[in-house]
């Protein structure tokens, strides 16, 4: 949030918008992950 | 009990000798100063996420993961999946201030964003945590040798401590990224084999699953229970304290991100590390724990074995000899990963921040004299510091109070540096000294940790000093800079996040052409008298202008930029599309060969 407000990064920008991409996508993944270790043990 | 075999020994001893051959080996690339710290600036992102992660792992993780592991299940993995979430943090905003600043360690960054008394402070923390680092790493291989072979604590650190001096010595930043990778790959390799010779000896995948009780199976632990392994204090500790140090104040790790070619690859090597490499190494380090519980329930292992010992005792009994030696080597090269990063760190700062402060204007090759004769040092004091840890009750309690004590002050003095651009000098010396003089109070009084409890029982209170530590910090920084009458900085281009875009003004030398990063390019190599031409249509192909800074490596990926040189695009030419005109010069510098194509690539 601070980087897009002091527009250091710009979601105009095609490649600053792949790398914000590909963070919610690793946020999802750690998610995931850890959803299913909780699943899996037997819940 | 001596475990080790004759075939286990001599596979250590061999160990021990390619390592040693295959680090002095890039003495041959180590020309300067630039080149025994930041190597040259050259490498692949894949090099340097291998290295970041050897770093990572060191001798301490196998037996104080396995440790945790053993005691409390899946949950040890908390501690290496916790990394992602100061990602955004790192890559939009300390990666470039870092790669287009040029510092050349943190106490440099100190003194250009605030000033030379900042910088002496932060020297004297970064030395004592580094050297601590050192020491700590030192202690716990010596404790794994102790159990396996009867060796002396002190003998092992002396050994082996020696053994990363010599290579270290001889080609600085190149050797340790390149004998990070054969020692990532090895440890992960051994991690695993652990695994899979476990199941073996248990039975099956089943049986170990079915012989673990379902608590032990979740990824965290309780929220304020046990006392040494909560998960509110191990948030604190590990996800702030030691990852926040680890990849913010750490000259080892800082220092490996200058060597990376590019901010692009510097970002790419952060996503490999936390995405791929930290959880494969979470397994790794840890699974000989859950494997020594399995046994244990199953009646495989004897019941109560001591905790800092299961590594080594699951390991011993589920390998035959041969096996056992490369899996203790795994542990060593563990050790000796970290430790050679850590010493060129300290190395980076005794020349960068002390001699050339004492004796400026010399020529480099004095200071690359000097660079080497440190790198000693750090190895003598680290070993010296041993002792120290050995007095602590387990190696988990002594690492983390050790970084948790130490970091803080400068972790929250770096955000703030590089967030708050009205962040003053003032402020940032009274957060360093007051920190500091905080953390020891917690330490003499851990009472004072008793605010912050969460819950947790008073023997885990050490667990949230992280904590303790920044909200004192935070609460320093924002009230000297606020009731301080100083003005605000202006001549700091590219130290805070606001400044960013004049940092790369000045990296190159004139407007940065960033928006698009291009296609990266092939092209045969035509030997001129000097400077680089490309064809207009693959000046095209980067999105690159003459001014341009680009990177030219060999196209053999798998040297991993060990072979390359950047330069700024000239005039393009209109001959053949896939060849470019290079200077002797550049060749020279980049040892690249001739006969073989190039990679180009626009960096900015």
């Amino acid at each position: 949030m601070i980087a897009l407000k002091k527009d250091v990064i710009s979601l105009s920008h095609p490649t600053e918008r792949r790398i914000l991409f590909e963070i919610i996508a690793g946020y999802l993944f750690f998610i995931i992950l850890h959803a299913s270790m909780i699943i899996v043990a037997g819940v | 009990m001596i475990k080790g075999t004759v075939l286990d020994f001599a596979i250590i001893v061999f160990y021990f000798l390619f390592i040693l051959g295959f680090g002095t080996f890039f003495g041959r690339y180590v020309k300067s100063t630039k080149d025994f710290f930041f190597g040259g600036q050259r490498f692949s992102w894949w090099l340097i996420g291998f290295s970041c992660v050897a770093t990572t792992v060191g001798s301490y993780s196998f037996i104080k993961y396995s440790a945790v592991a053993y005691q409390y299940g899946f949950s040890s993995t908390m501690t290496y999946l916790n990394d992602w979430f100061i990602l955004p943090l790192f890559v939009f905003i300390w990666l470039p201030i870092i790669y287009y600043s040029r510092i050349t360690s943190i106490p440099e960054y100190f003194e250009r964003r605030f000033n030379s008394t900042t910088r002496t402070i932060s020297v004297i923390i970064l030395l004592v945590y580094l050297l601590g680092y050192i020491g700590i790493n030192l202690y716990t291989i010596g404790v794994a040798f102790n159990a396996m072979f009867g060796w002396d604590v002190m003998v092992t650190a002396i050994l082996i401590s020696f053994v990363c001096a010599v290579y270290m010595h001889a080609g600085g930043q190149t050797s340790v990224i390149m004998t990070d990778l054969a020692q990532a790959l090895m440890l992960l390799t051994a991690g695993f084999l652990v695994f899979f010779l476990g199941i073996e000896k248990i039975g099956s995948l089943s049986a170990f699953w079915k012989s673990l009780p379902y608590e032990f199976k979740l990824p965290f632990s309780p929220f304020n229970k046990p006392p040494d392994f909560n998960f509110v204090g191990i948030f604190w500790q590990d996800a702030f304290g030691s990852s926040m140090a680890f990849y913010f104040m750490n000259q080892g790790i800082l220092m490996r991100f200058l060597s990376v070619r590019s901010p692009r690859d510097g970002r790419k090597a952060m996503f490999l590390v936390c995405l791929v490499l930290m959880p494969l190494a979470a397994f790794a380090v840890a699974n000989a724990g859950w494997i020594g519980h399995s046994m244990q329930n199953l009646g495989l292992l004897p019941v109560g074995s001591d905790p800092n010992h299961i590594f080594v005792d699951v390991a011993f009994s589920i390998t035959k000899p041969g096996i056992f030696g490369f899996i203790m080597a795994a542990l060593i090269a563990a050790l000796m990963s970290t430790i050679d990063t850590l010493i060129n760190g300290v190395a980076a700062i005794g020349v960068n921040d002390i001699v050339k402060k004492i004796t400026p204007d010399k020529e480099d090759t004095f200071y690359l004299k000097w660079a080497r004769t440190i790198s000693l040092a750090a190895a003598v004091i680290g070993v010296a510091l041993v002792p120290l840890f050995m007095q602590f009750k387990s190696i988990y309690l002594a690492h983390g109070t050790f970084i948790a004590a130490v970091t803080p002050p400068m972790i929250v003095t770096i955000v703030f540096g590089i967030l708050w651009k009205r962040y003053t000098t003032k402020a940032a010396i009274y957060t360093l000294i007051l920190g500091s003089i905080a953390m020891l109070i917690s330490i003499k009084w851990p009472v004072v940790l008793t605010f912050l409890s969460h819950g947790v029982a008073p023997e885990g209170l050490q667990y949230l000093r992280a904590l303790y530590g920044l909200i004192v910090c935070t609460a320093v920084s924002i009230g000297a800079t606020v009731l301080s009458k100083e003005k605000e900085l202006s001549n700091i281009p590219g130290l805070v996040v606001d400044t960013i875009h004049e940092g790369k003004v000045l990296f190159k030398g004139g407007e940065p052409d960033d928006f698009d990063e291009g296609k990266i390019v092939h092209c045969y190599i035509a030997e001129t008298s000097e400077g680089v031409s490309l064809s207009t249509k693959m000046m095209e192909y980067l999105q690159a202008k003459p001014g341009d800074i680009l990177y030219i490596a060999d196209e053999r990926w798998w040297l991993g930029g060990l072979r390359s040189i950047h330069t700024k695009a000239g005039i393009p030419h209109q001959g053949v599309d896939n060849v470019i005109f290079l200077g002797t010069d550049l060749i020279k510098q980049g040892n690249l060969d001739v006969n073989r194509k190039v990679t180009v690539i626009k960096i900015i």
